[in-house]
């Protein structure tokens, strides 16, 4: 049975269907084009650090785990999907986040047969002492590239700041001393626990026949007794964890990031946060606003300065970044501008411009493939409609913004700052 | 596209005029004004970036987006509005007597010293640029387009308003539109901007391949970081099929079944990366890998012993038609995005014919392991470069030093 959903503002329809397996799957064909990108995702990110099946103990996993088996899922007894992919051509990855785990291609050509190896191999787990042992020095590299990255270290740095036991608080890719615990037996664990059907979804985007989806899933979604996987909970505090954080390593000039803790939302709860939030912060922080053309002109920061809202799975995070000669003096500005702003709010003119600029970049991003596989993703990882969040633009409300505005603990913040030797 | 002669002395005044000219124009003349009516059209954005189009020539792109009329939600004209604005700033800038306006000036000056110095915040492009002083020395690539640290700190209102001026006159201009409007009110709007438009002596467009040392030379830099990065320039100044250098930066480090992935990385577990790309203009393949710093040797070994055997023994079956389907891959999804069209047509204007992505993509499939052998012979080491901490491999800081092989 598949269920259309239309989108009136979009003028779109989202295909959706749920597999015997559990697997849901969302597709939008879009006609024109000519390529197609499927995305397989397992809700399994960094954060699930612990889990449970049907009730039983929780089992703790290394830090890094779920980007570990990310790495290893492409390897098969007989072949590597890499090899598998590079006879149709497609272009194919993969890529870990907090609260997911997502394996994808793009082709123009061949979409069945992409289709049938990506979901062949992501159910294909092989795993053998020496395959994992062997992973171990490449991710130690990847491990070392991002640490000598100040842009990843400060935004790092800024969730370790802001809280004091969510999982998020540590590196996607783990450390090189936890990946050191990671075996195969983790592996397989985490893998049966994780990658159940009931707990992935598919979506499709681009130049594809829908049946043809279909008529792969059939073919190739193993069917596996559902099982009720839960990460372990955790009593993350409302407040920060440290207000400030710092880091020295070789930059031209600090760059920081700028975190407000928010409580965590979920569904349309969370959508509305992000879509009122995005626009109160353009409206106060961005490229019109007159606090960005003053801080300019003063020379405390440049044109790297920007905003936005970092949210998922047990975090939201309204945050500006960019490069200042001094961070401290820039949040303090940041202070007084949302202090004033309480007391003089936005006009209806300015959040009506940020309203139709809000919208207009996400009608901008609903136009490759690839974003679009991606917008459906993030409202599978939801569960909500995958038009929600240009829905929500198109509609976002003055008063939203004002209460977010008027609800903000402009203390409950930290920043991150990474300075050079001085 | 402004297409322009390179001009030392100019390097950063021409920068800075092309950036101040999407800041802000007459009809806007601050930058906050200008994003204010961009952000009432819908978030529309009016960008320019400045780089080599290849040795010796410079291109100024100016360059805007603006969502499909069909999205509006109030019916508006989005096409023929951004391009009027985009005419306004290219045409009509915020200048007074004979020279910029001096605030945009100063924080464009300053952006741009920003710009120059942050490199070293991400290591892959300082070393990328690192490298280019060496593989480029004496070639206008030797320093970043908009240039150093020094040159930025001479621009002045005046020097930039001259480099507008002339850059202005001499240009060679493409316009180039892609998306899936007609362009009939761009071809409208444009034709009458610029037909009021008075042109000097149009500069020529000209190819310069990159020259090839006698010697490789090989450069070392260190600074605190944990991993090693490790740049090889290979050059062929003589050698101009440009299909066959392509296949084999792709079949070397192009894909996830390159030789580099899979020997280097897979089996040698030696980089988290380490890949390969080409410039058909200057005729250079650039190989490039983060180590650990005591396995630099080893990789530059592995990476030359690629080269080898492929100049010995050509590329298997396999190789070649994962490369040719690799790029046809490529090739076939560009039109779904139309900023990779844009840089297709701009890649191709020295060429003596335009050819469209899937004409390009049946020259490719004529390409033969032959061909890809003759490209691996033709391509000479001409620069080694390495950036690494000075505490990790036991080495004394060499900032600058030159060392002979």
């Amino acid at each position: 049975m598949i269920e259309k959903i239309y989108d009136d503002i979009m003028r779109e329809t989202c295909l959706k269907y749920v597999h015997e397996s559990g697997v849901r799957v969302y597709m939008l064909p879009m006609t024109g084009y000519s390529t197609a990108v499927a995305q397989f995702t397992a809700k399994f990110g960094s954060q699930d650090n612990a889990f449970s099946l049907n009730g039983g103990e929780f089992h703790k996993v290394p830090d890094g785990t779920a980007h570990y088996l990310e790495h290893k899922l492409f390897e098969s007894e007989e072949n590597d999907a890499f090899r598998l992919f590079a006879q149709t051509g497609a272009s194919c990855n993969a890529g870990t986040s907090f609260d997911y785990t997502q394996y994808y291609f793009s082709c123009t050509d061949s979409f069945k047969e992409n289709l049938e190896i990506l979901l062949g191999f992501v159910q294909d787990p092989y795993f053998t002492p020496e395959n994992v042992e062997k992973e171990r020095g490449i991710i130690g590299q990847e491990i070392t590239m991002y640490r000598d990255s100040p842009g990843w270290r400060v935004f790092t740095n800024l969730l370790e700041g802001l809280y004091s036991v969510n999982p998020v608080r540590n590196d996607i890719a783990g450390t090189v001393e936890t990946i050191a615990e990671i075996t195969e037996k983790t592996l397989y664990d985490c893998y049966n626990a994780y990658y159940n059907p009931a707990n992935m979804y598919l979506c499709v985007a681009g130049n594809f026949d829908p049946d043809e989806v279909v008529a792969v899933c059939e073919d190739k979604l193993k069917k596996r007794e559902p099982l009720d996987v839960r990460t372990a909970a955790f009593n993350e505090p409302l407040t920060v964890n440290k207000r400030r954080m710092e880091l020295t390593m070789p930059v031209a000039k600090p760059i920081f990031e700028i975190g407000f803790k928010r409580p965590a939302l979920s569904g349309q709860a969370q959508i509305d946060e992000y879509i009122h939030f995005n626009i109160l912060f353009d409206m106060i922080f961005g490229s019109v606003s007159d606090f960005f053309g003053r801080m300019r002109d003063s020379g405390l920061i440049n044109e790297q300065f920007s905003d936005g809202v970092f949210n998922g799975r047990g975090f939201c995070i309204p945050f500006l970044r960019g490069e200042s000669v001094d961070p401290d003096a820039v949040l303090a500005e940041i202070q007084r501008e949302l202090r004033a702003f309480k007391t003089v709010p936005p006009s209806r003119k300015d959040f009506d411009r940020i309203k139709r600029a809000t919208y207009g970049s996400l009608v901008r991003d609903f136009t490759s493939a690839d974003a679009v596989a991606s917008t459906l993703s993030e409202a599978a990882l939801r569960d909500s409609s995958p038009f929600a969040t240009i829905d929500t633009a198109a509609k976002a409300e003055y008063e939203k913004m004002l209460e977010l505005l008027l609800g903000l603990d402009e203390e409950n913040v930290c920043i991150s700052i990474v300075k050079g030797d001085s | 596209m402004l297409y322009t002669d390179f001009d030392e002395l100019s390097r950063s005044d021409s920068a800075a005029a092309a950036y101040i000219l999407t800041d802000c124009c007459k009809k806007f003349p601050t930058y906050s004004e200008l994003s204010k009516h961009l952000a009432n059209l819908y978030s529309a954005s009016l960008y320019s970036n400045v780089n080599f189009a290849w040795s010796g020539m410079r291109v100024a792109a100016v360059k805007a987006n603006v969502l499909d009329n069909a999205y509006a939600l109030n019916g508006e004209n989005l096409e023929a509005e951004m391009c009027e604005i985009l005419c306004e700033c290219l045409l009509s800038p915020n200048t007074k007597d004979g020279a910029f306006d001096e605030t945009a000036t100063a924080n464009m000056r300053a952006e741009i010293i920003d710009d120059i110095d942050s490199v070293i915040n991400e290591k892959s492009s300082y070393a990328a640029q690192r490298g280019a002083m060496t593989a480029y020395k004496g070639e206008p690539m030797e320093t970043p387009p908009v240039g150093t640290h020094e040159q930025a700190e001479r621009i002045t209102p005046e020097t930039a308003y001259r480099a507008y001026s002339k850059m202005l006159e001499t240009a060679r201009i493409h316009i180039v539109c892609s998306g899936s409007s007609d362009f009939t009110d761009t071809e409208r709007v444009f034709t009458e901007a610029f037909s009021k438009l008075e042109r000097g002596k149009i500069c020529e467009l000209k190819k310069v391949p990159s020259k090839l040392k006698s010697e490789p030379a090989v450069f070392a830099d260190t600074i605190p970081m944990e991993q090693a990065i490790l740049r090889m320039y290979f050059k062929a100044p003589d050698f101009d099929d440009f299909r066959a250098a392509l296949m084999l930066s792709v079949i070397l480090g192009g894909m996830t079944t390159s030789r580099f992935f899979l020997n280097i990385r897979e089996k040698q577990s030696l980089c988290y990366y380490c890949a390969c790309t080409g410039n058909r203009i200057l005729r250079t393949l650039t190989a490039y890998a983060g180590v650990e710093p005591q396995n630099i040797e080893l990789t530059k070994q592995a990476i030359l012993n690629e080269l080898t055997d492929i100049r010995e023994n050509g590329v298997t079956d396999e190789e070649l038609e994962a490369a040719k389907l690799d790029l046809y891959n490529r090739y076939s999804s560009m039109r779904d995005n139309p900023s990779a069209m844009v840089a297709w047509y701009h890649g191709q204007i020295l060429d003596d014919g335009i050819l469209s992505p899937e004409e390009e993509c049946r020259e490719i499939e004529k390409v033969t392991s032959e061909r890809i052998r003759a490209a691996a012979r033709a391509y000479t080491l001409d620069t080694v470069y390495t950036l690494c901490s000075p505490h990790l491999d036991g080495t004394t800081d060499n900032n600058g030093e030159e060392a002979a092989e």
